[in-house]
């Protein structure tokens, strides 16, 4: 039976130069001697489309900008309706046109949320046995009382996309939304969705992204300029789109292993417990140095014994980029837990967030998978180099004036360089002790949360960490603290209350890399999350986050706390 | 959990007239829970971080009731029984109006976001506007009632009719709301045209005098007459006066009043659901 059935669906739109939005423009309209005053232009979004999509399967929707995906989702989700042809669509639709439409910055999260579950047409009851589950899923916990006009973006986006699967619709309408939040999050976003798709739910997917229906998606819908070009299962009209839009890593992706969904479950006898990247020690780790060993670290279970096991490693990088694959030569398993390393040495690539996905065959049949199931994070190396890989590429030219040099001086040992050569990379043993230093904080956070180890990080201007719960540390005036900021930067956040004595309203700023990120006004106590604005460093770099309090507590004469205390801060991030 | 068919398009074909009636009726009562979400927004955003709450919107005919005291009684008297509760027991049923349409009137406009991304009946949207109002109505009308009693009014019989009063107002204002929300998305100058017809109103609706202050006979015209049968607004805050403050009966043009209202609701109402699936195209 299907799901989701066009047929014929057109939609014209007036562009709307000549039409009136006042009174006064109505009725000179009116006055307009001639009978047809100037007709509106017409644009046709779409122009007999018809599809049908049966219940179960997912379907990616791809053209370019302003080729009528979002009209026809649109269509579907009820908030327009078609100019000719009908629609029918059975079972409760969700359109995640925009996460977290109709949210009130004045709220809090938790009452977002109720609000924003009734706006799907879902009661009170129904949100309130979801609310855990969605808090948890949105990594909130801490901030679900704060009002979200304080969160950051990624905060608001992950809320958003928790209600949007919670809600549990039969129909899934979705927007390139995937675009945002952190590596990590979309890459959770992902499985949470072939989770869905796994139970049966139909799935519509809008994006301009091919690597995204083409791991995602069993079919796919290819619009151009409001015409259907091509439909038919992904794979063979991601070729076509693709051979028109002459991507060039679109090629990568046609031919990249197809994952499919329904070994995300162990169903066999043997089965994957855990994937895990660890570095050369065999210690578990997530963050690696360009050119740092990585391994990859697979246990699995086998119920009985088992003949000709093999275990896969698969490697993505955060965008969905097939990036590299293989599986070790099959062996008899006795029963029992059992573990293999593979070391994949280091890396050639630039830095990125990557997914490390496992599985295991079984007699040459895949048995079970772990999609996503690590993820591994490279640093940006200090080189001049860009693009997906690092590679140990030498600049050499020849010196002319050095060598004519030498030619009329016969040989003098100071300019007779000969060719100069040039490495993008540098050695971390050729480095000056200045250079060396600042590699160290190659590997500062994005984050850093107190009680957490986060001394290493930590500059001037802090107290010992007191356990409120949860552990903050008091700043004094100023304080510091270095964090990685990279090429996704966007926004500095800071969670800090002020202190629960002293009247007056505590004023202060946030200043990264030297340079004014926003102020801030803390009236009440209570650790509140702050975003600023922040631009991406192009290469990443290690910035000083600063923060200063204009009118810090002074102690009193005779009180006990002799200290000067700024405020009581949490956390610090970049994202 | 609801789960209904939608047949976008092909929508209205094919169906009975009783189920076309009904449908949007359903539908708006599937999603009362978000009409009741909207209000609760509405009301805590309005009184989150202020001190005082829901006395402000008590304050301000409070403090109206004050100017209009100082200069009716002091600088030019009236021959009006116990003038501040007169003016008070007015000026709270014109704030519910006031209040409901100028944010009513925006309700559309103002929710382009959601209009363009969400699909929810539109109706929700002047009618929480109403609605939080109507609750600011309800709990003003709680605080003025003690007071009242305290100043000398004469509750009676006839007071025990106020829900009556108070539900032909509603039925009048929604009618407004969505008549005024539908002609909003349109054209922008309505929530401009509103304010100026506002005031107008205002000084037509006996609410700081007594309509029968006027002259009853004017070329002819009974002019009470008209402007009760043509100003249900006249009618119904007169009405709220007599029952709250005087003991008399309201019948007189209050049936008036209530036609006038469903009039202006099924109209509205209509209007609204005619234009209202191409308002994501016009926000």
């Amino acid at each position: 039976m299907s799901a989701v059935r066009f047929e014929h669906v057109s939609k014209r739109f007036y562009l709307h130069h000549e039409r009136a939005r006042t009174f006064q423009e109505a009725a000179l309209g009116m006055l307009r001697l001639r009978q047809h005053p100037a007709r509106s232009e017409e644009f046709w979004a779409l122009r007999d489309v018809s599809f049908s999509l049966e219940r179960g399967r997912t379907l990616g929707v791809i053209g370019r900008n302003g080729s009528g995906k979002s009209t026809l989702l649109k269509l579907l989700a009820g908030t327009m309706r078609p100019t000719a042809g009908s629609i029918q669509a059975s079972g409760r639709i969700f359109g995640l046109l925009e996460l977290a439409a109709g949210f009130h910055p004045d709220l809090s999260g938790r009452e977002n949320v109720f609000l924003n579950g009734s706006f799907l047409g879902l009661s009170r009851a129904e949100m309130a046995a979801r609310l855990d589950g969605i808090v948890a899923f949105a990594e909130l916990e801490q901030f679900i009382d704060t009002p979200v006009k304080h969160y950051s973006s990624g905060m608001y986006m992950r809320l958003g996309f928790s209600i949007a699967i919670s809600i549990d619709p039969d129909i899934l309408v979705i927007d390139e939304v995937l675009a945002v939040g952190d590596a990590s999050f979309r890459q959770k976003c992902f499985v949470a969705l072939a989770d869905l798709k796994a139970h049966g739910k139909t799935i519509l997917f809008v994006t301009h992204d091919a690597s995204a229906v083409r791991r995602f998606c069993d079919e796919a819908l290819w619009l151009d300029h409001g015409i259907v070009r091509a439909a038919g299962t992904a794979e063979a009209v991601l070729k076509e789109y693709l051979a028109e839009t002459t991507s060039t890593h679109g090629e990568a992706l046609v031919f990249s292993a197809r994952q499919d969904d329904p070994l995300m479950e162990a169903r066999g006898f043997v089965s994957l417990t855990d994937v895990v990247t660890v570095d050369e020690r065999g210690r578990p780790e997530r963050h690696f140095e360009p050119g740092q060993v990585v391994g990859v670290r697979l246990r699995y279970r086998a119920a009985q014994r088992a003949s000709e096991v093999a275990l896969a490693v698969g490697l993505h990088r955060a965008d969905g980029l097939y990036v590299w694959g293989s599986h070790s030569p099959p062996a008899d398993v006795q029963a029992g837990e059992h573990e293999v390393v593979c070391t994949l040495g280091a890396l050639p690539l630039a830095a990125a967030e990557y997914s490390v996905s496992g599985a295991v065959l079984a007699g040459g049949e895949p048995v079970h998978r772990l999609r996503g199931a690590a993820l591994l994070a490279i640093r940006p190396p200090r080189r001049n180099e860009a693009g997906l890989l690092v590679l140990d590429a030498v600049w050499s030219r020849e010196n002319p004036k050095a060598a004519s040099d030498s030619d009329v001086l016969g040989g003098d040992a100071g300019h007779s360089l000969g060719p100069v050569v040039f490495r993008p990379g540098t050695p971390e043993d050729q480095m000056s002790a200045e250079e060396a230093f600042r590699m160290r904080w190659l590997r500062a956070p994005s984050r850093v949360t107190m009680g957490q180890g986060e001394d290493e990080f930590l500059g001037h201007g802090w107290y010992a960490p007191e356990d409120w719960p949860p552990v903050v540390r008091w700043t004094g005036q100023h304080a510091t603290v270095h964090l990685a900021q990279d090429e996704w930067t966007s926004s500095v956040g800071v969670s800090m209350g002020r202190p629960q004595h002293g009247a007056q309203i505590l004023t202060g700023r946030v200043l990264v890399g030297g340079s004014l990120a926003g102020t801030f006004e803390l009236a009440s106590p209570g650790i509140e999350p702050f975003t600023f604005p922040v631009e991406p460093a192009e290469n990443g770099r290690e910035v000083e986050v600063r923060i200063e309090i204009d009118n810090p507590l002074r102690p009193e004469p005779g009180d006990g706390d002799q200290r000067v205390l700024g405020v009581a801060v949490r956390d610090v991030w970049l994202e | 959990m609801i789960t209904y068919a939608q047949e976008h398009g092909a929508r209205s074909r094919g169906a009975t007239p009783m189920a076309r009636l009904l449908r949007p009726l359903l539908e708006l009562w599937a999603y009362r829970d978000l009409l009741i979400n909207l209000v609760q927004r509405d009301l805590a955003v309005r009184y989150r971080r202020s001190a005082l709450g829901f006395f402000w919107s008590f304050l301000n005919p409070l403090l109206m009731m004050l100017v209009f005291s100082i200069v009716f009684i002091v600088v030019k008297p009236l021959t009006v029984r116990n003038y501040p509760l007169f003016v008070l027991a007015g000026l709270l049923p014109w704030n519910f109006l006031t209040g409901s349409l100028t944010s009513a009137v925006r309700s559309v406009t103002g929710n382009a976001n959601l209009i363009d991304k969400v699909y929810f009946p539109r109706e929700v949207l002047p009618l929480s506007a109403v609605l939080s109002n109507l609750i600011n109505f309800l709990l003003s009308l709680a605080v003025f009632l003690p007071i009242a009693l305290l100043l000398g009014a004469n509750f009676s019989g006839w007071t025990l009719a106020l829900p009556l009063i108070i539900l032909t107002q509603l039925i009048l204002v929604t009618g407004l709301a969505l008549l005024l929300a539908t002609v909003n998305v349109f054209y922008r100058d309505a929530e401009l045209v509103l304010e100026v017809a506002l005031t107008a109103w205002f000084f037509l609706t006996p609410i700081f005098y007594e309509l029968e202050l006027l002259p009853n006979q004017l070329l002819g015209v009974d002019v009470w007459r008209l402007v009760y049968t043509l100003n249900p607004m006249a009618t119904l805050v007169t009405d709220y006066r007599y029952i709250l403050l005087y003991e008399y009966p309201v019948i007189r043009h209050t049936l008036v009043s209530l036609a006038m209202g469903l009039v202006l609701l099924v109209v509205g109402w209509v209007i609204f659901r005619r234009y209202s699936p191409a308002f994501s195209e016009e926000v």
